[in-house]
């Protein structure tokens, strides 16, 4: 008896154990460098807020992070609606268009981007044989390259709360709208659309705080040009050893993260989506 | 005044025949109850009316027009469903509003109207809340208050008391028969409750395998019954097969394995399978009446004490179980198991049944 209780307490535990181990104890030394590397105080966190450099780096992640979460919304809007109410063979490709993705590695996904869009490229070949231009456009290490490859990336994420918002949409709501006399449009902006407000909103964060932390995607399709906060760190920590600084831009991130996802349960009521 | 008529409506889904050659007509202003068992396809011709289903064939002439194709957003009727499909996002007023909003009513007419038909409900002190912070009726009443404030041509109700509780029901039966008298609109109800229909109904079509079986006023289906089925659908009854009938001057007579058997005919014609009589209107006797017809012995087999009567079932010398209902001021009788008594009944309540 008292061993078994002392197998469910072991396991019980394990949990927060780990979680200590192997996050709060990294992230609370992350935060020590951030406030004393190269030497006390919250010097880093004031360059954060005031360099140049950095500044334009965060308004760019905030940009294209931006663009990204509503091209994917939009896109994942349509193709939940053909997923939930399409014919069964459209619900099919839907299907694959959404879980083949899963499968298929960022990295191979991102490289794959590149090869359509280089300058020697599958895009620039075709308009160049039609004649339509005269030199390769400069498609790849440009933000819409790397927005492009986001957006490739979120959508399926993107999908799911939406199409689960719609599920719950009881059919006979919709008819019964239909039946006072409503055309679709006015059914869809009065009824569908504020009642798959929810799913849109959690689906808008969830895109967001992905899009926040992108490394492999913008380092291939950005090349270097189009850098975005994640790789921006990556470079203060392993490039210029500027480990400070690297660590207080961390949480500088780790904050807006922590604070959107606050604002997902706030608005969204992640209980409410169960029942 | 017809107001829709239905036209040999049929309705196939693959093999299956939903709706079988319905004719019918639904007069202005009326209480129409769809009666029948699930699958009857009471529902389905109720989707047809609303528009949500197109007939295979068959038409549907709303005032000298062929509506059948019309889709259900320009037919002008109100419909409350089953489960009320009231909107979540929306408080009470503005779900009574939708329809209004829809038809670009202005705003000031929309405040008197909205206003004026939640009172009507009885929601008045709610009209800030949320469906969901309602109770079951007053979830009905919005629907109703919903589906009648743009004036509807017509308004049907698929089942919409099925979700409540007995004592509810009856609540809400009133005031759906109140609603229908102040507002003058006519009414098709589909219900399986035989209750309701009764209770509620100017007049009932009772369903079966995708046809209209009858179409009458409440007290004709219970009293005159068209078939077998009818007769057997709604309420209690007894059927005694009969052989050998005769009319003999308003009265036809047969013999049953139990004896013979007399019915006063109002105007027979065909073939008399059976002669029927409600439990309610059978006489039970400790000494044998007078009569030579519908009178015999039976042995009871069981009673059931129900306050204002007592239900009896017994069993005639032939072995078939009858059920009786008698007053439980009638003392007279022992209605102990195992005692015979006479039963017996009036030629002017059996019925007569023809297939």
């Amino acid at each position: 008896m008292s061993s078994r209780i002392n197998i469910h307490t072991v396991a019980m535990w394990m949990l927060p154990v780990l979680l200590l181990a192997v996050y709060l104890l990294p992230l609370a030394g992350v935060f020590g460098w951030s406030v004393s590397r190269p030497e006390a105080g919250l010097e880093n966190y004031a360059r954060v807020l005031t360099d140049t450099d950095t500044l334009n780096i965060l308004w760019r992640t905030a940009r294209i992070c931006l663009t990204v979460t509503v091209v994917s919304v939009m896109l994942a809007y349509l193709m939940s609606y053909h997923w939930v109410y399409g014919s069964p063979a459209r619900k099919f490709f839907m299907e694959l268009c959404i879980f083949i993705p899963f499968w298929i590695s960022v990295l191979i996904r991102a490289f794959g981007w590149v090869v359509i869009l280089r300058n020697k490229g599958i895009v620039n070949t075709f308009l160049l044989d039609l004649n339509l231009i005269a030199e390769p456009l400069t498609l790849v290490r440009t933000e819409f390259s790397v927005i492009l490859g986001m957006v490739h990336f979120m959508v399926p994420f993107a999908v799911f709360p939406i199409a689960a918002s719609m599920r719950q949409i009881d059919a006979r709501v919709l008819l019964a709208s239909r039946g006072m006399g409503a055309t679709p449009g006015f059914t869809f902006w009065n009824v569908f659309l504020p009642l798959t407000i929810p799913g849109v909103l959690a689906s808008a964060i969830i895109v967001f705080v992905f899009a926040l932390g992108f490394f492999i995607t913008p380092a291939i399709l950005g090349g270097g040009k189009i850098v975005m906060v994640a790789e921006y760190i990556y470079i203060q920590m392993f490039q210029t050893a500027n480990w400070g600084f690297g660590a207080a831009l961390s949480i500088f991130v780790l904050a807006i993260v922590g604070a959107l996802a606050g604002l997902l349960f706030k608005v969204i009521r992640p209980e409410r989506l169960v029942n | 005044m017809s107001q829709i008529t239905a036209n040999n409506i049929c309705k196939r889904y693959g093999d299956f025949d939903a709706l079988k050659n319905v004719n019918m007509e639904i007069t202005k202003g009326e209480f129409l109850t769809f009666l029948g068992p699930s699958g009857s396809g009471k529902t389905t011709l109720l989707m047809i009316l609303a528009g949500f289903t197109v007939p295979t064939s068959g038409q549907l002439i709303k005032e000298g027009v062929d509506i059948s194709a019309m889709p259900a957003e320009e037919r002008n009727f109100g419909m409350v469903f089953q489960g009320y499909a009231l909107f979540p996002h929306m408080t009470v007023w503005q779900n009574v509003d939708y329809p209004l909003r829809i038809r670009k009513v202005d705003a000031s007419t929309r405040k008197e109207r909205v206003g004026r038909i939640i009172e009507t409900v009885g929601l008045s002190e709610h009209a800030h809340k949320k469906p969901s912070q309602l109770s079951g009726g007053q979830q009905q009443r919005v629907a109703l208050a919903r589906s009648l404030v743009f004036q509807p041509d017509m308004l049907l109700l698929d089942e919409p008391l099925s979700a409540l509780d007995r004592n509810l029901r009856e609540q809400m039966q009133v005031e759906l028969k109140r609603v229908h008298e102040e507002t003058g609109t006519t009414f098709v109800f589909v219900t399986h409750d035989q209750g309701e229909a009764l209770a509620l109904s100017d007049n009932i079509a009772i369903f079966n395998k995708g046809q209209v079986m009858q179409l009458d006023t409440p007290d004709t289906i219970y009293n005159a019954p068209n078939s077998r089925f009818i007769a057997e659908f709604l309420g209690k009854i007894n059927l005694f097969p009969v052989s050998d009938t005769a009319l003999d001057g308003g009265v036809l007579r047969g013999r049953s394995v139990d004896g013979p058997l007399s019915a006063s005919t109002g105007n027979l014609s065909g073939p008399v399978s059976a002669i029927a009589v409600r439990p309610e209107n059978m006489t039970l006797t400790s000494e044998k009446v007078d009569a030579t017809e519908n009178c015999f012995k039976a042995k009871v087999m069981q009673s059931t004490y129900q306050g204002s009567h007592i239900d009896l079932t017994l069993a005639t010398a032939s072995g078939q179980a009858i059920e009786v209902s008698t007053h439980s001021s009638h003392t007279d009788i022992d209605p102990a198991i195992g005692s015979e008594l006479w039963v017996s009944w009036s030629p002017n309540d059996s019925i007569i049944i023809a297939d």
